[in-house]
């Protein structure tokens, strides 16, 4: 059973010139975790605004639990939707402590057991007297966490829930947070611009770019197997090239030579594509058969980025290499590659400008 | 898995009704921009907003059905001079607010004058005497029959003059460009000083080419506040016998001449229009930012050779204005309490005074809630029209206010006239926009987000109300019922006119009692009203 349905949603604001989300279909499974991922302004915290009834769509319709809350002429306002929501700076209540904040949408008989569940499940015992500005900031998250599934939500909602938090801590909270709503059962949809964020707490991550989705998949699909150009560069660094499909169909010839690839989406030999290479892709092999100088080499302690030029028939092209953190790099080294096949994918054309106009296509789902 | 709960909205009508319904609830979400409140609560600030309005529409209303006549033969008699009288006053009581305030301001925040901590508050002390209760001090010394004439029969300063006047009123309302004008330069970023000094520039070049411009906001508001108040002003000006446009409108609604009244109450209301509308063009204009440096203290500007000059300047202020009133009263007050002057008559004036103010306050603190939320949480056009029809009590006088409720209460609410009902109602009609203020600002802190939480929780926009935004505002609503309560206190005109016979507040008595020269009877009740006043000047120091 589905717990949240969007079906074609369209919404603009009134004094923006585009719509802010547009042609939006996805389908949520219960006790499903879900994040939509995008830049600044693609939509996706309007989505989950549409989603608890902050925000009206113009067109389109929303099901919670399959029973219709917007759309058709009907209107569910939030209060009577049951959903829970942790917002960016957690809202809680200044002027009432943990235990106030979490059993505020309690009834009386049932305040005091729920309050106590929930305090274990957040791992907050002890701290039900404490006063908002009196908890740290991974304690906050934990109490608006608990506020939001004390009444058993159909679903809760999450609005970029760790960009507050410093980066040891998002760390450790992007764990705890994903266990908790696993133990508590509820299905919950994240909003991020954050890819570790996205790729840690996910069963499914949905891309979204200018208000439509881009690709919906698992965190190893969506890592492995762009759809798009957008997908590609947005989730992880990718080399995007242009290429010809290989006659074995498992392999794309670019410039840089025969590329091994398993994802082809079974095009025809022969066929003009563009092949995303991420930057994990390329092992260092002394006979391997990508040669270049390295120009540039940036230490980040769990890897070295470095961007490699190649020369190719057609001149230089640049590509941009992860190396394992052990191997000491020169600036200038000539080193070689081989190309690991896990990371590479055929990725489609842009939509062209008539075809977006012309409406929603379907995108597949993987 | 929990279910929704909810009771299915929006049933299916019949055909044509439904159109009819879809097309209102559809205009309804494109005013409210797909967020329109309760209408419980926007009928209450509707209602509220034209309730405002009633009284000064009503006066517009009569005035301009006043007959070509009457209009010319008002405007070749008395119109000419009133405006001269009142333009007069304003302007110069304006400018010599200004000059008083800012080099007040300038000198207690950016000077090494001597004793600055303590000049600092007691230069806006003034504001708590309601100025026509320093004129009753300043009649009390100077009248007719006042101390000077006893012991010199010719003193030259006759206070009801023009002079005297101006002086006076400028003395009770400087503090307002005073605190609005340190205020601005408490935020001043220095920054801009030492880079005009390092340029050469000397400390009085600094203060005229840097400072004075980028106050220039601040000057501008605290002139408006200024310049408004002397337009209003009805006790201090009537007392010293000079005629403006309220003290005439009064005095025609005295002759029962109801409709002179009305057509000098519809000059008076454009006179006010312009300068709002002067107001409301320089603060679009005038935007200038400073950069917010960091905030450092700024070394003290040395006064030299000038210090003893500036200090005998600020004394001379504070005891023309604080300390002679103060002490007179002080003086007075024993005298009239030994002769018995504190008797059950004067608690009783004092009592009704306190219950009527206190019924103001509560109401306006009630009444302000729905105006305030609407515009925070639903802002649109049609919000910011109510609260715009709200504020139109707020700058005009009191006078006008008073005869609107006339008009009104006796064509059409006759029963209710000469209740203390309609002394209420005037009341709330005046000082609601500060109860809107204060809780305003509460409000302002509130982040919506707090809403949206409660409304994921299950709470209706009600309950929100309820359980989250009241709780956090208290102190904005209280600060609201302190404001009104005092201001419903220190209020004449209206409650001269329109207070029901055999009832007297504090500042009526005060009124009657100086008029006939008990000055010892008006002494202790001024006191008390200046106490009462001080309670809330916190709050209204940190305001600015």
């Amino acid at each position: 059973m589905n717990a949240i349905e969007l079906k074609m949603i369209k919404k603009k604001y009134p004094d923006c010139p585009v719509p802010a989300v547009e042609c939006l279909s996805l389908a949520v499974k219960q006790g499903e975790i879900i994040t939509l991922l995008g830049p600044s302004g693609c939509g996706k915290t309007t989505t989950l605004r549409l989603i608890a009834g902050f925000e009206r769509p113009d067109e389109g319709s929303i099901l919670l639990g399959e029973i219709p809350v917007t759309g058709n002429g009907r209107w569910i306002p939030p209060e009577k939707r049951n959903i829970g929501m942790v917002f960016q700076d957690y809202a809680l209540f200044p002027h009432l402590n943990t235990r106030d904040n979490i059993g505020i949408s309690l009834k009386k008989e049932e305040k005091e057991k729920k309050v106590e569940e929930m305090l274990m499940l957040v791992n907050l015992q002890g701290l039900s007297e404490r006063y908002p500005h009196e908890l740290s900031g991974g304690q906050q998250q934990r109490v608006a966490l608990g506020r939001a599934l004390a009444r058993n939500p159909v679903v809760v909602l999450l609005d970029e829930p760790f960009s507050n938090l410093d980066s040891d801590l998002r760390n450790h909270m992007r764990r705890e947070v994903a266990e908790i709503i696993k133990a508590a059962g509820t299905t919950a949809v994240f909003v991020t611009h954050d890819l570790k964020d996205a790729l840690a707490v996910s069963d499914r991550v949905a891309v979204l770019r200018d208000g439509r989705l881009e690709q919906i998949g698992t965190p190893q699909n969506i890592y492995r197997h762009p759809e798009t150009e957008f997908v590609a560069t947005f989730v992880g660094k990718s080399n995007i090239l242009p290429g010809i499909i290989g006659p074995d169909h498992n392999s794309v010839i670019t410039d840089l030579g025969l590329i091994p690839c398993t994802h082809t989406h079974e095009l025809p030999a022969g066929q003009k594509v563009k092949v995303s290479i991420r930057a994990d892709s390329f092992e260092l092999d002394p006979d391997g058969d990508v040669e270049g100088v390295i120009r540039e080499t940036i230490y980040g302690g769990n890897e070295i980025e470095a961007i490699l030029d190649v020369k190719t028939e057609k001149g230089y092209m640049e590509l941009l290499v992860h190396i394992h953190p052990e191997k000491s790099i020169r600036e200038g080294a000539r080193l070689r590659f081989h190309v690991l096949p896990e990371f590479v994918a055929v990725i489609n054309e842009e939509q062209s400008g008539a075809e977006k106009l012309a409406g929603c296509h379907n995108l597949l789902e993987h | 898995m929990a279910k929704i709960n909810y009771a299915v909205s929006e049933q299916p009508v019949a055909a044509s009704r439904s159109e009819v319904l879809r097309i209102i609830l559809k205009s309804r979400l494109f005013i409210w921009r797909g967020n329109p409140p309760g209408l419980a609560l926007e009928s209450i600030a509707l209602a509220t907003a034209m309730v405002m309005f009633l009284p000064i529409l009503y006066v517009v209303i009569r005035g301009l059905q006043g007959g070509f006549d009457r209009w010319v033969s008002l405007l070749d008699s008395r119109i000419p001079q009133l405006l001269w009288n009142t333009l007069s006053l304003t302007t110069v009581v304006t400018t010599v607010a200004l000059v008083l305030g800012i080099s007040t301001a300038w000198l207690i925040n950016r000077s090494d004058l001597p004793g600055r901590k303590v000049w600092e508050w007691l230069l806006a002390l003034p504001l708590v005497i309601p100025p026509y209760v320093g004129a009753v001090s300043y009649i009390i010394v100077f009248g007719p029959r006042g101390l000077v004439r006893n012991v010199l029969v010719d003193f030259p300063i006759n206070i009801y003059s023009f002079t005297g006047v101006a002086l006076l009123l400028t003395l009770f309302t400087y503090p307002y460009v005073y605190l609005v004008a340190g205020a601005a330069l408490k935020r001043f970023n220095h920054n801009y000083e030492e880079a005009g000094r390092i340029a050469g520039l000397s400390y009085f070049q600094v203060l005229l080419k840097i400072v004075l411009p980028l106050l220039r906001p601040a000057m501008g508001a605290g002139a408006i506040l200024v310049a408004l108040y002397s337009l209003s002003d009805f006790g201090l000006v009537a007392m010293l016998r000079y005629t403006t446009f309220t003290t005439a409108i009064y005095y025609q609604m005295g002759s029962f001449d109801r409709l002179s009244a009305a057509i000098l109450s519809v000059v008076l209301i454009i006179l006010t229009l312009v300068l709002l509308g002067i107001e409301y063009s320089s603060r679009r204009k005038k935007r200038y930012f400073q950069s917010t440096g960091t905030y450092r203290k700024p070394a003290p500007v040395p006064l030299g050779r000038g210090r003893a000059y500036c200090f005998a300047g600020v004394g001379i202020i504070v005891s023309l204005a604080l300390v002679l009133p103060v002490s007179v009263l002080l003086y007075w007050s024993y005298t009239g309490i030994m002769r018995g002057a504190l008797d059950s008559r004067f608690w009783e004036y004092a009592h009704q005074s306190l219950l009527t103010a206190g019924l103001a306050a509560i109401a306006c603190a009630v009444l302000a809630l729905p105006l305030v939320y609407l515009k925070s949480r639903h802002p649109s056009l049609v919000s910011s029209i109510y609260e715009k029809l709200a504020l139109a009590g707020y700058a005009l006088p009191g006078v006008i206010i008073a005869l609107g409720m006339v008009f009104i209460f006796n064509q059409y609410l006759p029963g209710l006239y000469g209740t203390s009902i309609v002394l209420v109602v005037a009341y709330v009609i005046r000082f609601l926009p500060q109860a809107m203020q204060a809780e305003s600002s509460s409000l302002s802190q509130v982040s919506p987000r707090l809403d949206e939480a409660g409304r994921s929780l299950g709470f209706s926009p009600r309950k929100v109300i309820a359980r989250v935004i009241l709780p956090l505002i208290r102190p904005g609503i209280l600060a609201g019922m302190a404001l009104v309560f005092v201001s419903a206190i220190k209020e004449l005109p209206a409650t001269l006119v329109l207070r029901p016979p055999g009832m007297d507040t504090l500042a009526v008595r005060i009124w009657i009692e100086a008029s006939e020269g008990f000055y010892d009877m008006a002494a202790p009740a001024s006191l008390l009203i200046i106490i009462i006043s001080a309670l809330p000047l916190k709050w209204l120091i940190n305001k600015f």
